[in-house]
């Protein structure tokens, strides 16, 4: 079985205290139940959440979609994006199934990353090993006016963001991560091909724009 | 060890010894688990506090997983760490709706079963003991997914339908048999799609040649189910009338020749079959071009896989020549009596060599291009002769490794004997096995 690793990077820095981290737990749990019944994701997707504050935590390791359960996440200070990719990249290497000549490994992981802020951290040391790593589709999503969409586009070219960090943004972008998997995995199952580029994504609903470089 | 009575406590924290009723039962919809510990060990005497703790804390580490329905399901709260202890089920309320059974034995509370529906809620335990505790927890359990698939049927103005199976069975002279079927994948029955596989069969009593040929449309090609259908039949019908106009005699003594000597290009030229078989080709795929211009589409709308062989047993042996262009597989099993595998041609899916290649594409039919595919058999005997789509293969040979391991193709025919006893009858039902992630039409011809 080739699974479609899924990793969430979730910002839960202490701007994101609130409103905004009750959003991102109702979003995943929207997000949960809709994958549930999708039995295209429910069969391909493997879910990992990761969360960054001053410290960077895996808080769920790949799971499937039948057996992930939303982890519990608390507001903290810092933004550690740089720390977050790094990680991110870690948990790939460890976790995703490479492709050898007698095996087929898992397809390549797909990230959504949301963050409101500045990273507070060693940036560059962490694209750096994130770089490393190969990835299907990556999209990075500023959450609020204070997100950097410069730095977000040094990750990768599909940038996305929501104008306020507020409950209706967050909810419709967990909803669309959550089309966008569907879409992923029912490739994957159809075509035995992958995410390439952003128009293959499931048109972003009004609360978000596509950021042009 | 004997239960025994600790000696003095408050009133508060004093366990009964008879089971009591537990209270909450005048919730039904709700799921409760109350559950009455006793001290069994003179060891926790007067160490309440210690283990309502310990209990405490156990309860709080429980996470139950997800259950499914119709797949076996468990969940335990271990009690081990708390020696001395002994849990019994007080209440069990809700459980055996779902197929539940719940027990309390050993230090261990076991909810398990095979659940029969859904549900996702909260299960609510009491544990009584110096105190109680109360706690709730998320009991989920999914549908099976099985039954997420819906079957749908294509709208009534979709070009191009076509019945959602297809199967036939063929007795040869020479004492085998072909079975043929093809089924619609659950991806495209859920997405109310037709099914763009195909296969067609021919047997010339005349000239004893039998023609297989099976196609796997393009899922992004909107009419390649047309293509899969026209490459498969008109590929078979001009082999058909063309190998019929061959000198029978002289194809056989040039065959004869070259089964000699296999490298020998001259007697490969001199059988004709390169030139019949391109010629074959060219024909259903300018039938599919003039089907597409007919129609105002492109070629591409008509992308199709293309598996083809003809078969003939002379007085030497078995002939076989074979082409094929996409995904899928064409093997022979058990040739001259050797338990290896026979891969009749060069598997290129997407993953190995680039792109999947279509028989549709313009490329594909250059003299060249076909000569390079086609390949020819000549065995004493064989055990069986497949041709598959990559909806078969695919769940069977994961790598392409895999394809070239007899092992694998043993537990393909063994599945198939113990299924099917390659009955065509059965072999329908066989062919919608379940298979997580692979849900492509499939189709799967035989000669055995």
């Amino acid at each position: 079985m080739r699974r479609l690793p899924v990793y969430i990077l979730i910002d839960t820095s202490g701007s994101m205290s609130g409103e905004p981290i009750e959003a991102v737990k109702n979003g995943m749990q929207a997000m949960m139940s809709a994958l549930r019944k999708d039995p295209y994701a429910l069969e391909t997707a493997y879910l990992s959440v990761i969360t960054f504050a001053g410290d960077v935590v895996q808080t769920k390791p790949l799971t499937e979609v039948a057996q992930f359960q939303p982890p519990a996440v608390s507001a903290g200070g810092g933004t550690s994006l740089g720390g977050a990719l790094k990680k991110v990249a870690e948990c790939a290497e460890r976790e995703v199934v490479k492709s050898t000549v007698d095996q087929k490994g898992d397809w390549k992981p797909l990230v959504f990353l949301m963050t409101d802020g500045m990273p507070t951290d060693n940036f560059d040391a962490g694209l750096a090993e994130f770089k490393k790593q190969k990835w299907g589709m990556v999209v990075a999503c500023a959450a609020g006016a204070q997100a950097d969409t410069k730095t977000l586009m040094r990750i990768t070219e599909c940038v996305v963001r929501l104008d306020a960090a507020d409950s209706n943004a967050i909810a419709a972008y967990f909803k669309w991560v959550s089309s966008s998997i569907s879409t992923g995995s029912k490739k994957i199952d159809e075509g035995r091909t992958e995410l390439s580029s952003l128009g293959e994504l499931p048109p972003p609903p009004p609360e978000i724009t596509l950021v042009k470089s | 060890m004997e239960e025994e009575q600790e000696p003095q406590k408050s009133a508060a924290a004093m366990t009964p010894e008879e089971p009591e009723p537990c209270a909450s039962e005048e919730t039904p919809p709700e799921i409760t688990l109350a559950l009455r510990v006793n001290r069994v060990d003179a060891a926790v005497w007067g160490k309440a506090n210690e283990c309502m703790l310990k209990l405490a804390e156990a309860v709080q580490a429980l996470r139950i997983p997800h259950g499914q329905v119709g797949s076996p399901f468990a969940f335990t709260l271990d009690l081990q760490r708390i020696p001395g202890l002994r849990v019994q089920v007080c209440t069990a309320q809700g459980f055996d709706r779902f197929g539940l059974t719940v027990q309390a034995e050993s230090g261990q509370l076991r909810v398990e079963g095979v659940p029969t529906e859904e549900f996702d809620g909260a299960v609510t335990l009491h544990i009584h003991y110096a105190m109680e505790i109360e706690a709730r927890k998320t009991l989920t359990l999914l549908p099976d997914p099985r039954s997420l698939w819906k079957e749908i049927e294509p709208a009534a103005d979709e070009g191009y339908p076509r019945e959602h199976c297809a199967v036939r069975e063929l007795a040869i002279p020479e004492g085998k048999r072909v079975l043929a079927a093809s089924v619609r994948g659950r991806s495209h029955a859920h997405e109310g799609k037709f099914r763009d596989d195909a296969f067609a069969l021919e047997q010339d009593l005349s000239t004893g040649w039998l023609y297989l040929a099976v196609a796997d449309g393009a899922g992004s090609a909107r009419f390649s189910r047309k293509g899969a259908e026209m490459a498969c039949e008109g590929t078979i019908r001009f082999l058909r009338e063309n190998m019929a106009r061959l000198p029978e005699g002289e194809l056989e003594a040039h065959l004869k020749q070259w089964r000699t000597s296999p490298e020998d290009a001259e007697a490969r030229g001199n059988s004709q079959l390169d030139k019949v078989f391109h010629r074959a080709l060219y024909d259903a795929w300018f039938a599919v071009n003039g089907e597409a211009e007919q129609r105002g589409a492109k070629m591409r709308d008509y992308y199709t896989t293309l598996l083809v062989a003809a078969v003939k047993r002379f007085d030497f042996g078995w002939f076989i020549a074979n082409y094929w262009v996409g995904d899928g597989a064409v093997a022979l099993l058990g040739a001259d009596g050797a338990p290896e595998v026979r891969i009749l041609g060069k598997p290129d899916g997407g993953e190995f060599a680039g792109e999947t290649r279509f028989f549709t594409m313009k490329e594909e039919i250059t003299e060249e291009n076909i000569r390079g595919r086609l390949r020819y058999s000549f065995v004493s005997d064989f055990d069986a002769l497949f041709l598959m789509t990559d909806g078969v293969s695919d769940p069977f040979f994961e790598a392409e490794a895999d394809l070239f391991n007899p092992e694998r193709w043993e537990r393909l025919t063994a599945d198939l004997e113990e299924k099917t006893r390659f009955e065509a009858k059965d072999l329908l039902e066989w062919l919608n096995f379940w298979s997580r992630g692979n849900h492509d039409d499939r189709t799967l011809v035989v000669v055995r």
